[in-house]
């Protein structure tokens, strides 16, 4: 029966062995008991004896190797037996299973002791002493840690929340007037002073404001140009109203025309663009612009037409109104007026104005002053066509009444120069057919 | 005091039982499944088996840290010897001694004992109980010569003495401390020669002659238990393997095991017991029984369970 | 710089002290020509000689009486007792005697001597070889007791233990003889009355000695991948103890668990935690000040009881986590 020998343990803490010497050589007989090898462990050489009688078969592990424990060094056999196939060798390494302990703790005794009487809010030292520093109330702080207990990142947690930095003069009056620290802007790092804390009170007291827009983009852009136009140009405003009743009439002939040749609907601002242009001409200073050395009496006239949209307003300019026919104008301005509600008007299209016409008319407004949408020196102002009793010839009777009023930048125009463009736009409006010279 | 046939039987079937555990535990420790160290016997088991059985069953013995052969002697069952070995819960101490702290109180051992000459005050101690409560019983107190240099070994003694407590000390002298001789770690020559300074009885035997030892320790046993007081017995024998598990024997030459090895206690005895007449065939049986009750008590222990550790915090106060 | 055995670097630091000063000897059980149980004074003897690396018989008491003795008359002993268990044994002599010459003689002695020993369990010894209780010498006026965790430290501090006037207990574990770390070459010391911070963190702090050491740096560098920073604080010194350099830890993180290897009531953690508990890092816990130690039993011999008698790495992680909850 062949034996494989395999490393001994050879000392309590040994784990691999050395085979310092082997004092047999393959093939030569072993005696049971007798010393055949030397073997060097973790702290000592020692000599090792045979545990079986027979022949050295097979020395597997050589003089110099060092082998772990359990596994094979050598095959004693009988002279002539087949070897076993060292495959099949299983190492029987440590006997303790290698499981890690369980963890097992010994109960800890003081549990047993059931918190009675909790009226004592429960919080760490360290807690403790941070509500302390920063004078927190810890009836007020949310305790995460264990048994309900508050520990120090409840309360810097409270404190991040809650930071407010102010004088004590600024958070007496805040006591006293139940202001809300929080809600007055500083810069971080700032203190809130006194005067904060007035203008605050002051404020809440004048608005009492859920929302906010913010003041960017083209809000922004026309907060600048209107403040802008109003401080430099000295506005005058003169008004009269307008017998729309032929172009009414005008308008409700072309209409079908004006649809079958662009597809669009004809209205009276379209109208208005080409009466205005017809007007321009015959009154150049009105179709200019103002500089400190010169006027500038502009070639072209393009009018913008002023259009509302969901966050502000926007003039595309028709230009060369006065060159096109009322059909082509119907066809650009509402064009012009899509890409403005969507947002897709290029800039070549807002820009190069030199007049602008603003209708409030289909919000009933009956009239109004508009500002002059710099760098122009007039804006229109188009009210709501309105019956109303009128009188001619001495007797009353009933007309579709519209106002114009007509600012004038009055660096420009002068009260007459103003009076008669408005006087010819009247005319040509009550008259269309004076569009046609 | 010539010993029954079934007595001369008993002392070689424990004889040969000792040295088939302690090198079956040394096979075990070597394929690495023996946790911790151990100290083996092989070469001494005619003292213990000697003494022992100048002992009645009732009477108690102590033991150390090289006590296998005690335990089983002392009636130690094979199963539970490996299983403790083993560290598993069926062993003597639930797995939880070990080695060296194998005990049977009901047996009457008092268990082995990891501190050199730990168990000699006890013994002491068990020797007063029985000399208080006049039960009769004798103590029988092992150690070895590194032993009679500790402080208590001379508190002890002298204690019994001064008493004159029904105990027997026996003195197993296998000349090495741990690795220190006993010639460098006594001034006197024999661990016997300290019985003068207490006024005891010291004998010396050849502890490797099992009924020598008997006929040694059976006298001082019945002056024990007559009320004369404690004897001191060293019984020269000699290990054959190391102190422990971790010892090369650098300090002892190969020459003298072998020397020693010639000595073999059972060897002798069982050519003592041919030329007495007894057949072999009945001898080889013991043997070949021995042999098999170690394979069976191995097999019990290996398939016995671990201790739970849940349990773990079993059995420190009573 | 050279890695080093822990053994190797004691067996340095003791050769080194025995050429430097030849009123150094050393004395115990088979620590001659065997070159001690352990291995620790191996070679020693054939460079030394038998007087100056002296075997004894079995006697412990004699071993530390004599230690007390030679030390009064000048010398400077240092003796082995082989398990830490057996200073039991030695008690009277070391405790008795050893640690109040100095004081009952009004100042008029000294006791330079070390007595040292290797503590704990993990080698299936059971529960007479096993044994870890360094506190007990600590409580006892007289006496310092040191406990080196690296290859560093043990050779740093065996030579401070030995130039120092006092009677030093320099206490070893049996696992952490065959663990390797970094040793200069060359004359060096660590102070004794020293803590030392082996590693840096910032979430919580662990006090541990000995082979806990390693184990709780084990443990920190398994929390560390779960975002934990641990720092490791290693005691190194049980007299004088450095509480100063565990306050000012805890202060910093808030939490401490400390890690022994002894049984648990009335180790040397309970002091480290009243220590910490009455002092300045008072304010600064977050949490309950937690101890993870020996079970309060005896050591078992079963491998598996035996593991599970004192902590081991997974124990540490969880008792981080469950501090850090």
């Amino acid at each position: 029966m062949a034996t494989i020998v395999k490393m001994p343990k050879l000392g309590t803490t040994m784990t691999e062995g050395t085979i310092v010497k082997w004092l047999k050589n393959e093939g030569d007989p072993v005696k049971k008991g007798e010393i055949y090898v030397e073997i060097q462990t973790d702290k000592v050489n020692i000599e090792d004896e045979a545990e079986t009688s027979g022949v050295l078969r097979k020395i597997i592990a050589k003089e110099g190797e060092t082998v772990k424990v359990g596994d094979p060094i050598a095959i004693i056999a009988e002279a002539d037996e087949e070897l076993p196939d060292l495959e099949n060798v299983d190492n029987i390494s440590t006997q303790s299973q290698e499981k890690s302990p369980q963890v097992f703790q010994q109960e800890d005794k003081t549990e047993a002791v059931k918190q009675t009487i909790s009226d004592k809010i429960k919080a760490s030292p360290a807690a403790k002493r941070v509500a302390r520093e920063n004078q927190i109330d810890l009836s007020k702080v949310t305790p995460s840690g264990p048994n309900g207990r508050i520990v120090e990142r409840d309360v810097l947690s409270y404190i991040q929340e809650h930071k407010v930095k102010a004088t004590p003069v600024a958070k007496k009056i805040a006591i006293e007037r139940q202001v809300d620290l929080k809600a007055i802007q500083k810069s971080p790092g700032q203190r809130i002073t006194k005067q904060d804390l007035e203008d605050q009170i002051i404020q809440d007291v004048d608005n009492a404001v859920d929302n906010t827009i913010p003041v960017i983009g083209m809000r922004k852009i026309i907060a600048d140009s209107m403040t802008y136009s109003k401080k430099v140009a000295p506005h005058i405003y003169l008004s009269l109203e307008v017998d729309m009743s032929k172009v009414i009439d005008l308008r409700e002939r072309l209409i079908p025309l004006v649809q079958a040749q662009h597809d669009v609907k004809l209205s009276y601002n379209h109208i208005l663009i080409k009466a205005a242009a017809t007007a321009l001409r015959l009154n150049p200073l009105i179709n200019s612009s103002f500089t400190e050395e010169k006027i500038i009496l502009k070639q072209h006239i393009n009018i913008g037409l002023a259009v509302a949209l969901e966050d502000g307003l926007i003039v595309p300019v028709i230009k060369d109104a006065d060159k096109k026919g009322l059909a082509f104008i119907a066809k650009e301005t509402e064009e012009l007026i899509q890409k403005a509600k969507s947002k897709k008007l290029l800039p070549d299209e807002y820009h190069g104005g030199t007049f602008t016409i603003t209708n409030l008319g289909m919000f009933d407004i009956e009239s109004f002053c508009a500002i002059i949408n710099q760098p122009e020196a007039a804006i229109l102002a188009v009210g709501k066509i309105i019956k109303k009793p009128v009188v001619i010839d001495d007797e009353i009777t009933i007309k579709p009444m519209m106002n114009l009023t007509l600012s004038c930048d009055h660096r420009v125009i002068d009260g007459a120069v103003g009076a008669k463009f408005l006087q010819n736009l009247k005319q040509i409006l009550e008259e269309p057919i004076n569009m046609l010279l | 005091m010539t010993l029954s046939r079934e007595k001369k039987l008993w002392m070689y079937r424990k004889m040969h039982e000792i040295r088939n555990f302690e090198l079956e535990v040394d096979r075990l420790f070597k394929a690495n499944l023996i946790w911790g160290t151990c100290h083996l016997s092989v070469g001494q088991e005619a003292s213990a088996v000697g003494a022992i059985a100048a002992l009645d069953e009732k009477d108690m013995i102590t033991s150390t840290h090289r006590g296998h052969g005690h335990c089983i002697a002392k009636g130690g069952k094979l199963p539970q010897m490996f299983a403790e070995l083993l560290g598993k819960e069926t062993g003597y101490c639930r797995g939880r001694g070990g080695s060296m702290h194998i005990a049977d109180l009901e047996m009457g051992n008092l268990g082995a004992n990891g501190i050199v000459a730990g168990g000699i005050p006890i013994a002491t101690g068990a020797a007063l109980a029985s000399k208080l409560k006049k039960d009769g019983k004798v103590t029988l107190c092992f150690f070895g010569d590194g032993a009679t240099s500790q402080g208590a070994f001379h508190e002890a003694v002298n204690l019994a003495a001064v008493m004159k407590l029904p105990v027997v000390y026996v003195c197993e002298n296998n000349l090495y401390g741990m690795s220190v001789p006993f010639k460098k770690a006594s001034a006197v020559e024999n661990a016997a020669d300290r019985a003068k300074a207490y006024n005891i009885p010291g004998i010396i035997v050849d502890g490797n002659d099992v009924e020598a030892v008997y006929n040694v320790v059976k006298e001082a046993v019945e002056r024990a238990r007559k009320g004369e007081g404690p004897s001191l017995i060293e019984a020269k024998t000699y290990r054959w393997l190391g102190h422990s598990k971790s010892d090369p024997r650098v300090y002892r030459t190969r020459e003298e095991e072998e020397e020693w090895k010639q000595k073999c206690p059972i060897k002798r005895y069982r050519q003592q017991l041919i030329s007495e007449g007894i057949e072999e065939e009945v001898l080889n049986k013991i043997e070949k029984e021995v042999e098999d009750e170690i394979k069976k008590a191995l097999e019990y222990a290996q398939n016995s369970p671990e201790p739970k550790v849940e349990e773990i915090m079993e059995g420190v106060y009573a | 710089m050279a890695e080093k055995l822990y053994i190797e670097a004691l067996r340095e630091g003791l050769r080194e002290e025995m050429l430097r000063d030849e009123n150094v000897f050393i004395i115990g059980e088979d620590v001659g020509l065997y070159g001690g149980a352990f291995g620790v004074t191996k070679g020693l003897f054939q460079e030394f000689g038998e007087n100056r690396i002296i075997d004894t018989p079995i006697s412990e008491a004699a071993i530390a009486g004599a230690a007390v003795g030679a030390a009064l008359c000048g010398m400077r002993p240092v003796a082995e007792i082989m398990f830490f268990d057996f200073f039991t044994i030695a008690m009277d002599q070391l405790v008795n005697q050893g640690a109040k010459n100095r004081y009952m003689f009004g100042g008029k002695a000294k006791v330079p001597m070390v007595i040292r020993g290797p503590m704990g369990c993990g080698t299936g010894a059971a529960a007479q070889h096993s044994q870890s209780f360094p506190a007990v010498f600590a409580h006892f006026p007289g006496l310092k007791v040191v406990m080196p965790s690296t290859p560093y430290d043990v050779k740093g501090l065996i030579k401070s233990a030995i130039r120092d006037n006092n009677p030093v207990v320099f206490v070893e574990h049996k696992l952490l003889y065959w663990t390797k770390g970094e040793v200069p070459e060359g004359d060096y010391t660590v102070p004794i009355g020293k803590a030392d911070v082996k590693r840096d963190g910032k979430d919580i702090t662990i006090v541990a000695g000995s082979i806990m050491v390693r184990r709780a740096l084990e443990a920190a560098q398994k929390l560390e991948e779960d975002g934990i920073d641990v720092e490791v604080v290693d005691i190194r010194s049980l007299k004088p103890l450095d509480l100063r350099t565990v306050v000012s830890s805890v202060k910093k993180t808030g939490r401490v668990l400390i890690v022994e290897d002894d049984p648990i009531s009335y180790g040397w953690g309970a002091e480290i935690a009243a220590g910490i508990a009455g002092s300045e890092a008072f304010d600064y816990l977050d949490a309950p000040i937690k101890r993870l130690a020996g079970l309060d039993i005896p050591i078992p011999y079963n491998p598996n009881l035996e593991k599970h008698a004192v902590p081991q790495v997974p124990n540490i992680i969880e008792a981080v986590r469950e501090v850090l909850r």
